[in-house]
């Protein structure tokens, strides 16, 4: 169509042109008979120039070797392997360094009690709702700071101290506030949460390209849609490191809230554990912690995989 | 021919008191339907001012701007910009990109779609709408900007420096393309450009800017008529043209009333170097 209307022009006076030579040779003087070819030629290589550039070829797939399919199992069998070795080699007793068969089969025995069961959900319920809490306040504040200054010069103060005391220090004073249940893990992990959602969010939306916005301006958006076609979108890689940082701090916190004061969760199962000298228990609380803590980092991944599938085009920065 | 855009006596100063810059002062003109027209004017001349005073994207403190006759507050509805780069929107695909200012404008999805494959086929970029723009060449970009704001069928095209940043080949290509284009469909097109061949190439009129603050200092009609193939640079009369424009740029640089140059005085030659020639 329009788009290939200099090079339709082009190819029809060349047409033209070898027509009219064919059709009375004799007519014309020599020296533009031996024009014509390279006319032609000249012709050919304009449109062989002019011919867009082919766009960025789809990467080649990586082709993996046979092991790397297995490297995860392969992984976990040798480091399972080590441990043995090293508890057999050791002869170290089993309130010290349990093997990995001590620790299955206290699982085993562990797991018909139910008990199990009731700690990993205390610790994930406390995790998920503090968390959620902490994101959610994380992204408005953050939101806050990226657009106005004063909001920002208000709260730099708490985000500075935020970031050089572990707020692990303030959980002696919420469980005293909020006592040793749900709702002192939850306010735990929101304010563990809270920071480094807030620096994510406002550094993601701080770095907004403003020529998309004054693009947007163009098309006389308002606010409300530029914050969710241009900056939201745009923030979204920020948005998403912090997210995965905060499901791995909002399990840390409600770990250490659960230590400092609580009567169920994962975090009191491996003290309580430690307390009874009941090592192969300890390993079982602290292996449900690194599957949670793995499962919550996947899905995050996952999700964050899925929101910036279009960086897998192409070439970016 | 009547006229779409009318400039009277804009001017526009950046900041204010002893430390601001007049960008733009006194500056008339008009552009007729279906007309090229070319901005020429040295670095820094604010040629991007007037644009972006035209679209409404900055306000006027001086003057007027009528598009179809019609002032407007805010960004006018009958503006079509496109910038120097392509700003398309990296997470989106081209259709995505292209029905952005429908979506802006709450369009029915499937109407929205509709109208942005129509705007990809004018460019010829139709085959390409589920790549992404990370995928595509300069070029191609450009075009999907290019789609992108004709998609609300704009009254005038403003383009600034709409092809400054491809390679000579494709800029070549997209010249012939809007001239396609405006056959096509007619569109006014205003554009800002610092080469001085693409204006002659491109418009139907060429305005040559004076130095900071811009006027313009001299209109040199293109006398190649409409249909103009990439050959026509090769001609006489095209050389003619850019003679003419250049002349323009240089006499641009004179204050006629100080009968000295402003901002420093060019030593013989060195005062073309900027330009692409």
């Amino acid at each position: 169509m329009a788009g290939r209307l200099g090079a339709v022009t082009g190819q029809e006076a060349a047409a033209r042109r070898a027509a009219s030579g064919q059709k009375s040779p004799s007519n014309q003087d020599p020296s533009a008979q031996d024009l014509e070819p390279a006319l032609n030629r000249a012709q050919t290589l304009r449109q062989e120039l002019t011919r867009e550039p082919a766009s960025a070829e789809p990467r080649p797939a990586y082709r993996r070797a046979a092991w790397e399919h297995w490297s995860l199992a392969i992984s976990l069998a040798g480091g399972l392997a080590i441990w043995w070795l090293v508890v057999i080699g050791a002869r170290l007793p089993r309130f010290v360094m349990p093997t990995p068969a001590a620790v299955l089969l206290r699982l085993i025995d562990y797991l018909p009690t139910g008990q199990l069961w009731s700690h990993f959900v205390a610790t994930i319920s406390e995790a998920i709702l503090g968390g959620a809490l902490g994101v959610l306040f994380g992204l408005l504040s953050g939101y806050a700071l990226a657009k106005s200054v004063p909001a920002e010069k208000l709260m730099a103060p708490y985000l500075v101290a935020s970031q050089s005391v572990p707020v692990i220090a303030f959980t002696p004073i919420l469980i005293l506030w909020f006592g040793p249940g749900l709702m002192s893990k939850v306010i735990i992990c929101a304010v563990i949460v809270f920071f480094p959602m807030t620096i994510s969010t406002m550094v993601g939306l701080r770095s907004v390209d403003p020529r998309l916005v004054e693009l947007m301006h163009t098309f006389r958006a308002d606010g409300w849609q530029i914050l969710r076609m241009v900056e939201i979108p745009a923030a979204m890689p920020n948005i998403m490191g912090g997210l995965k940082v905060s499901g791995t701090l909002s399990i840390l916190g409600a770990v250490v809230g659960e230590f400092v004061g609580a009567k169920r969760g994962l975090g009191f199962l491996v003290n309580y554990a430690a307390y009874q000298l009941d090592t192969p228990l300890m390993f079982v609380g602290l292996f449900s912690l690194v599957a949670l803590g793995v499962t919550v980092f996947s899905l995050i991944s996952l999700a964050e995989r899925r929101a910036l599938r279009w960086r897998l085009h192409g070439h970016h920065r | 021919m009547d006229t779409v855009l009318q400039v009277h006596n804009l001017s526009y100063t950046y900041g204010w008191g002893p430390r601001s810059t007049p960008a733009v002062r006194q500056l008339s003109f008009e552009v007729g339907r279906g007309e090229i027209v070319a901005l020429v004017g040295p670095s820094g001349s604010g040629k991007t001012t007037i644009l972006k005073l035209i679209a409404g994207l900055l306000q006027p403190q001086e003057g007027s701007i009528l598009i179809d006759g019609r002032a407007s507050d805010g960004v006018h509805p009958d503006v079509g910009y496109i910038f120097q780069e392509p700003r398309l929107l990296p997470w989106r695909t081209v259709i995505e990109n292209v029905m952005l200012p429908l979506q802006v404008q709450r369009l029915s999805q499937p109407q929205a779609r509709f109208t942005a494959e129509r705007a990809l086929q004018v460019v010829g970029l139709h085959d390409a709408e589920q790549r992404y723009p990370a995928e595509l060449s300069g070029g191609m970009r450009q075009r999907a900007a290019i789609a992108r704001a004709l998609t609300y069928d704009p009254a005038i095209l403003l383009m600034d420096e709409p092809f400054a940043a491809l390679d000579a080949i494709s800029r070549e290509r997209l010249n012939m393309e809007m001239l396609g284009l405006r056959r096509a469909t007619g569109k006014t097109m205003l554009f800002v450009t610092h080469s001085i061949s693409e204006a002659v190439l491109m418009g139907d009129r060429v305005l040559v800017l004076s130095q900071r603050p811009a006027s313009v200092c001299r209109e040199v009609r293109v006398s190649l008529g409409p249909e103009r193939a990439p050959s026509v640079q090769d001609s006489l009369e095209f050389t003619r043209l850019t003679a003419a424009v250049r002349d323009a740029l240089e006499y641009g640089g004179f204050d006629l009333e100080s009968e000295s140059y402003m901002g420093e005085e060019p030593e013989d030659g060195e005062w073309l170097a900027d330009w692409e020639l």
